[in-house]
């Protein structure tokens, strides 16, 4: 549906988007995730024909987005970072104009709008002035805008930017649903966002695409060797506990921490093994010490995210 | 068949139509009939079924092309209903801006003192010219500027910009329709001098509408340029204060070239600044010529600042 190579983008000296490849199948949801000024609204701003790119290719359903620009954007529904709208409109009165501009015919605009409005759940508002309107209302008048003639494939850009959670949990299940018949390509700088809609993440840092796959196995894949982390809270000395956990088969690092409890000290363990915490505790337990807390950490998106941004800052 | 069984197969089909649409569970158990496209129901289910969009659309529409529909298919290739479409929402975003509004009372009021009262009632000179002069002195170079300013700064400091350039419209498209929207209301505030012609019918039968008309035609001319360099002046920057003195400088240079830039010019040149400028070009209107040469010169005029407007908006592309 959507396929990206080698895409470039130079504002003046520096790269936006630097040497991006990616293809999304039909119906697919992707996310894409990456810092503020990573490059994901340039990319979804030449997705959508809105810029031109410096080299490279990008394509969707098999139009190019430069030559046959027309075409693409008849195909796609795009929701800008801000979900930018005419204020002084009626939500009825904007989606009815959207429709004309992209060639819904005259005779079913009515039923597109009420479809798009109901989609929305703004039921209630179709007749409010636009500018009234908070903040996650518009930007449902936004997707609305986006779904009103029927795309092929939706680009979202940061869709829930500026939410309350309530609003933000709404929106994500709106994509969701959504995605259920197109393909989705949504930006985000909020990990669980992406990890909550997406069925594939592509990582972007600093205009170069770092990582690419299903948000659990990305965690999985660069998390590798170093899976687990357990976080303990144990009442004694740190010290003789770091060199009771030591002996451990299977453990490989035992670093300790002060706990904001007095006598307390808070261990972190890793380990390449699947699972430490009865051998931890029993360890712990027979050593004389308290046991209070054992917590397990997989690896989330977010670390390898901040690895992954990180490492790539180093390098 | 039996009475029953005729009932029978009625629900049964009643059955078929209720579900395929797949509604909310709520309407369904309940078992009305009105389906087939939900209306806006209020207490609807937080996560609404998967689908019923899209089957509901293919299942109880087969698109049937209407009249309307089949006009609008063979014109949208030329553009012409995305032009129309933009304009008329500039046109009402007017009305329903106080900037419409202030600019049209403004106007009134102007060209009913000076113009009129003045003119006609107070030094008893039974003519046009001060009307026409309220326009070309005031009208033109500050109210169109008031007028276009916002045009195209605000889509873009507002960034509906974006989302208009991302829907199926062509650049020129998006020009046209601008500028069609601003001229359109100078077209209004020109046909509300039409008042004072009739108004001095009255004071004098030897009117002459011949000149009258010749003017008109010049400053319809005249207005279309201006709001095509107004235009122009609201692609180069976001901020519409910006756009509006842009506007209001380059009118007035255009205007009184021959003035302005003539006066420091040495003789045989300053001949070709006020040759090109558009104050020359218009008088000839107000004799009541309305030669070719002139009427080219105020075309082009337009024609050269909407595609300026054209090409900035296009230069995004490889910016």
């Amino acid at each position: 549906m959507i396929e990206v190579e080698g895409l470039t983008k130079f504002y003046g000296e520096r790269a936006a988007v630097q040497d991006v490849t990616f293809s999304v199948p039909r119906g697919q949801v992707l996310g894409f995730l990456g810092p503020n000024g990573a490059g994901k609204s340039t990319t979804m701003r030449i997705l959508t024909g809105y810029l031109g790119a410096s080299s490279g290719k990008a394509s969707v359903a098999g139009f190019d987005v430069l030559s046959q620009s027309l075409e693409v954007r008849r195909r796609i529904g795009y929701l800008p970072e801000t979900a930018p709208l005419y204020s002084e409109m009626r939500v009825d009165g904007f989606l009815n104009l959207m429709c004309k501009l992209r060639g819904v015919p005259p005779s079913r605009r009515r039923s597109r709008v009420d479809d798009a409005i109901d989609a929305c759940g703004l039921g209630d508002r179709a007749d409010e002035v636009i500018g009234r309107l908070s903040r996650g209302l518009r930007q449902r008048v936004g997707l609305a805008q986006a779904i009103v003639h029927e795309p092929e494939a939706l680009i979202l850009d940061e869709p829930t930017a500026g939410l309350d959670p309530g609003q933000t949990r709404e929106t994500r299940d709106l994509i969701k649903e959504l995605g259920r018949d197109r393909t989705v390509v949504l930006s985000s700088h909020i990990l669980s966002e992406v990890e909550a809609t997406c069925e594939r993440v592509l990582i972007i840092n600093e205009g170069r695409l770092v990582a690419d796959g299903p948000p659990g196995k990305l965690a999985q894949r660069l998390g590798s060797g170093r899976t687990h982390e357990y976080e303990l809270e144990v009442r004694g000395e740190g010290d003789e506990i770091k060199a009771a956990l030591r002996e451990l088969r299977g453990v490989d690092e035992v670093s300790i921490a002060d706990a904001p409890e007095p006598g307390v000290v808070s261990v972190i363990v890793t380990t390449g093994q699947s699972d430490l915490r009865e051998a931890l505790s029993k360890a712990i337990i027979d050593g004389g010490f308290g046991l209070l807390e054992v917590q397990a950490r997989t690896l989330s998106l977010e670390d390898v995210f901040l690895k992954l941004t990180k490492t790539d800052r180093e390098g | 068949m039996s009475k029953s069984s005729r009932r029978k197969a009625a629900k049964a089909r009643h059955r078929r139509q209720a579900t395929k649409p797949a509604t909310s569970a709520a309407s369904r158990s309940t078992g009305t009939a009105t389906v087939a496209r939900p209306s806006r129901p209020a207490a609807r289910p937080p996560a609404p079924p998967p689908r019923r969009r899209s089957e509901a659309s293919k299942s109880v529409a087969p698109p049937v092309e209407t009249t309307a529909d089949a006009i609008s298919r063979a014109l949208r290739p030329t553009g012409l209903p995305n032009v129309v479409a933009i304009a008329r929402r500039d046109l009402t975003a007017l009305f329903v801006s106080p900037v419409g509004w202030v600019v049209a009372g403004i106007f009134t009021f102007l060209v009913s003192t000076f113009g009129f009262y003045f003119q006609v009632i107070a030094s008893q000179q039974a003519s046009m010219d001060g009307v026409f002069s309220v326009i070309t002195s005031f009208l033109v170079p500050v109210l169109i500027p008031l007028l276009t300013m916002r045009l195209l700064a605000e889509e873009r400091s507002q960034g509906t910009l974006e989302l208009l350039l991302t829907s199926p419209v062509r650049d020129w498209e998006l020009t046209l329709g601008k500028w069609l929207g601003a001229f359109a209301f100078y077209l209004m505030l020109l046909a509300i001098t039409l008042v004072y012609v009739a108004l001095l019918r009255v004071y004098r039968s030897d009117l002459d509408f011949g000149l009258i008309g010749a003017t008109y035609v010049g400053l319809v001319l005249v207005g279309a340029a201006a709001v095509a360099i107004g235009l122009l002046m609201s692609s180069l920057t976001r901020n519409q204060i910006i756009a509006f003195f842009l506007a209001l400088i380059v009118l007035l240079m255009v205007w009184y070239a021959g003035y302005v830039i003539g006066y420091f010019v040495a003789p045989p040149a300053n001949a070709f600044f006020s040759y090109v400028g558009g104050f020359d070009r218009y008088r000839s209107f107000t004799l009541g010529l309305a030669s070719v040469r002139d009427v080219v010169y105020f075309a082009t005029l337009l024609v050269l600042a909407l595609f300026a407007t054209e090409r900035i908006l296009a230069s995004r592309r490889w910016r």
